[in-house]
C-alpha cells in the first residue's frame, strides 16, 4: 500500500506538472500563423514518435511498464520539439500536407520493398520507418521549394492508394499473376499510382474537396459495380464479372463526380483559398486518398 | 414551410433541406451538399443491406443466388433511390453546412439509440435491424425539420455533439469502474440522449456556444480523447500492468477526459477570436478519426 501512496504522489506530481505547463502555453490563436498546418504538424510528430516507442519496445521485448515511457517520452519529445519548430518557423497546410505524403509513401514502401526481399517482419518494420524519417526529412528540407498545392498533394495520395486497388482488381479479373510476389506487385503498382498522381498534378489543380469527391465516387462506383458484377456472377457462374464490374463501376462514378464537381486545370482556379471538406466527409478520409 | 417540409420528406430518404432562417430560396447555399449526401446515400446503402438479411430471415428467398440477386438489385435501388432523392432536394433548396451537421448528426444519434435500446432490451436480430431503421427513418424527419426550421451554427452543432459524446463516455466508464455488470447500453445511450439536450441548450443559450467554430470543437474533442489517454497512461507508467487495477485505470479515464477537455479549452481560448472569419482552418484529416464532433 506505501508503494501505491507514493505511485499516487509521483502521478499527482506528473498531473500538476503537465497542468502548470499547460497553462504557461500561449492560446491556439494568431492572426499570421496557419493554425490548421502547426496543429497538424504536431499531431502528425507525436504520433510518429509514440508509434517509434511503442514499436521499439516491442522489438526489444521489454516489459509494458517501460514500454510505456519509452512511447510517452518519445511522444512527448516529438510533440515539444515539433511545437518548437513550428513556433519558430512558418509552415502552410500544403507544407504540413507535403512532409507527410513523403513520410508516408517513403515509409511504406521502404516496408513493401523489404517485404519483396523476404526477410523478416522486424527489419521490414525499422526499413517502412526510417525511410519515413528520412522521406518526411528530405521533404522537410525542400519544402520551400514545391509549390504544389494542397489538391494536388491530395492527388498524388489518391494515386498512391487508388493504383494498387485498380492493379489489384485487374490482376483478379484478368487472372494475371499468382500471388506469389505480391509485395513486390503492390509496391511497383503503388509507385505507378504515385507517378500517375504526379504526372495528372501537372496537368491539374484541383482543389482539395475535388479529390476528396473523386475518391468518394470511386469508392461508391467501385461498390455499386460490385454488386451489379455480384448480380451477373449468379448467371454466369463465374466470380470475375464482380471484381471487372467494380473497375467498371469505379470509373464510372469518378467520371460522374468530376463530372458534377469539376476538376480545375492548373492556372484556372478562381480562388486559392484552402478548400475543405465539409465534416460528413472526414468519416471517409482515412478509405480516401485525398485525405491528408 | 410546411410545403418544402413534406417535399423534403418526400425525397426517399430525402434529404432536407430547406432555406433557413434569414435566408433566400436564391442564394442555394450548397456548403454542405457533399456531407449531407454522403450521409444519406451512406444509410440507403444499409437500408438496402438491412433489408436484405430481413427478407431472409422471413424465408422470402428461394435459395442463396436469390440473395445474392435480390440483396443486390434492393441495395442497388436504396442506395441510387436515396442518392438521387436527396440530390434532387439538395439542388432544389440548397443545404449549408450547419444544416447538413444538424442532418447528420441527428440520423447519426437516432441510429446509435436504435442499437442502444435495442441491446439493452436484447432484442433478436431481426428486430436489431428493424430498430436501427425505424430510428434511422425517424432521425432523418428529425433532422430535416431541424435543419428547415432551427437557425445554428455548424460548430454550435459540434458543440452539442461534443458534449453528448463525452457524457456518454463518462457514463459507460463510471459503470465500469463502479463494477455495473449490466445497464451499459440503456445508461450509456440515455446518458448521450442527456448530454446532447445539455449540449444543445449550453451551445445556444449561453456565451460558451456563441461563435464557436466546428474547428475548436474538433479540438476540444482531442483534447478529451488525449486527456482519456493520460490519465490511464500516467498511472500504468507508475503501476505497470496489474489486472486487479482495473477499476483504477477506468477512474483515471474518466478523470482524464474532463481535464483534457477542460485542457483544450483552456489552450484554444482564442482560437476563433482572432479571425472569425477563417473557419476554415483544415483539422480535419488527422483529428477527425478520433473526434466526435465531426459531424
Amino acid at each position: 500500500m506505501s508503494g501505491y501512496r507514493s505511485a499516487a504522489g509521483r502521478v499527482a506530481a506528473l498531473v500538476r506538472s503537465a497542468w502548470v505547463s499547460a497553462l504557461l502555453l500561449p492560446g491556439l490563436a494568431s492572426a499570421t500563423e496557419d493554425r490548421g498546418a502547426r496543429i497538424e504538424f504536431m499531431t502528425a510528430s507525436t504520433l510518429y514518435g509514440a508509434g517509434v516507442g511503442t514499436l521499439a519496445a516491442l522489438e526489444f521485448d521489454l516489459n509494458p511498464r517501460p514500454a510505456a515511457w519509452i512511447a510517452a517520452g518519445l511522444g512527448g519529445g516529438m510533440l515539444y520539439g515539433s511545437y518548437r519548430l513550428s513556433n519558430d518557423l512558418a509552415f502552410t497546410t500544403a507544407n504540413v500536407r507535403y512532409i507527410e505524403t513523403a513520410g508516408l509513401w517513403t515509409g511504406v514502401d521502404g516496408a513493401l520493398l523489404a517485404a519483396a526481399l523476404d526477410v523478416d517482419a522486424s527489419p521490414v518494420v525499422w526499413t517502412g520507418l526510417g525511410a519515413a524519417a528520412v522521406g518526411a526529412g528530405v521533404a522537410f528540407g525542400t519544402r520551400g521549394g514545391v509549390g504544389a498545392s494542397e489538391g494536388q498533394l491530395s492527388l498524388v495520395n489518391s494515386g498512391g492508394v487508388w493504383g494498387p486497388a485498380v492493379g489489384v482488381l485487374t490482376g483478379l479479373t484478368f487472372h494475371l499473376g499468382t500471388g506469389e510476389h505480391l509485395f513486390r506487385d503492390l509496391l511497383v503498382l503503388n509507385l505507378a499510382g504515385l507517378g500517375a498522381g504526379i504526372g495528372l498534378a501537372q496537368v491539374y489543380d484541383p482543389t482539395r474537396e475535388q479529390v476528396l469527391y473523386l475518391d468518394g465516387g470511386m469508392l461508391a462506383g467501385g461498390l455499386c459495380g460490385g454488386l451489379v458484377g455480384a448480380m451477373t456472377a449468379v448467371f454466369v457462374d463465374a466470380w470475375e464479372p464482380i471484381t471487372g464490374l467494380a473497375l467498371v463501376g469505379m470509373g464510372v462514378g469518378g467520371w460522374l463526380v468530376v463530372r458534377e464537381y469539376g476538376f480545375d486545370r492548373k492556372g484556372t482556379r478562381r480562388s486559392s483559398a484552402t478548400a475543405e471538406a465539409g465534416g460528413g466527409l472526414s468519416f471517409f478520409v482515412p478509405l480516401a486518398g485525398g485525405a491528408f | 414551410m410546411v410545403r418544402r417540409t413534406l417535399l423534403a420528406l418526400a425525397g426517399l430518404t430525402g434529404l432536407a433541406v430547406a432555406t433557413a432562417p434569414g435566408e433566400t430560396a436564391a442564394a442555394k447555399p450548397q456548403t454542405g451538399r457533399a456531407e449531407a449526401l454522403i450521409f444519406a446515400t451512406t444509410f440507403g446503402f444499409y437500408q438496402g443491406i438491412a433489408t436484405t438479411i430481413l427478407l431472409n430471415e422471413y424465408d422470402i428467398f428461394d435459395s442463396g443466388d436469390d440473395v445474392i440477386l435480390g440483396g443486390s438489385a434492393l441495395t442497388l435501388a436504396t442506395t441510387a433511390g436515396t442518392y438521387f432523392g436527396a440530390a434532387a432536394v439538395t439542388d432544389r433548396y440548397g443545404v449549408n453546412e450547419a444544416q447538413a451537421s444538424m442532418f447528420n448528426s441527428s440520423l447519426f444519434w437516432a441510429v446509435l439509440n436504435g442499437v442502444g435500446g435495442a441491446v439493452a432490451a436484447d432484442v433478436e436480430t431481426d428486430s436489431l435491424l428493424w430498430s436501427t431503421l425505424a430510428t434511422g427513418w425517424t432521425g432523418q424527419a428529425i433532422g430535416i425539420l431541424t435543419a428547415a426550421n432551427v437557425d445554428r451554427t455548424a460548430g454550435q452543432v459540434g458543440l452539442m455533439n461534443t458534449v453528448g459524446t463525452w457524457t456518454g463516455a463518462e457514463a459507460l466508464l463510471l459503470l465500469g469502474a463502479f463494477g455495473a455488470e449490466e445497464g451499459y447500453s440503456f445508461w450509456g445511450t440515455l446518458a448521450v440522449d442527456a448530454g446532447l439536450v445539455a449540449g444543445a441548450i449550453v451551445s445556444s443559450k449561453s456565451i460558451l456556444g456563441r461563435g464557436i467554430s466546428q474547428e475548436r470543437t474538433r479540438l476540444l474533442d482531442l483534447g478529451a480523447f488525449a486527456g482519456g489517454l493520460a490519465g490511464p497512461a500516467a498511472l500504468f507508467m507508475v503501476w505497470g500492468p496489474e489486472e486487479d487495477l482495473r477499476a483504477w485505470y477506468l477512474s483515471a479515464v474518466a478523470i482524464g477526459i474532463p481535464i483534457g477537455l477542460g485542457t483544450a479549452w483552456y489552450l484554444t481560448r482564442d482560437y476563433d477570436r482572432v479571425d472569425p472569419e477563417a473557419t476554415t482552418a483544415d483539422t480535419t484529416p488527422i483529428m477527425v478519426p478520433l473526434a466526435a464532433g465531426a459531424f
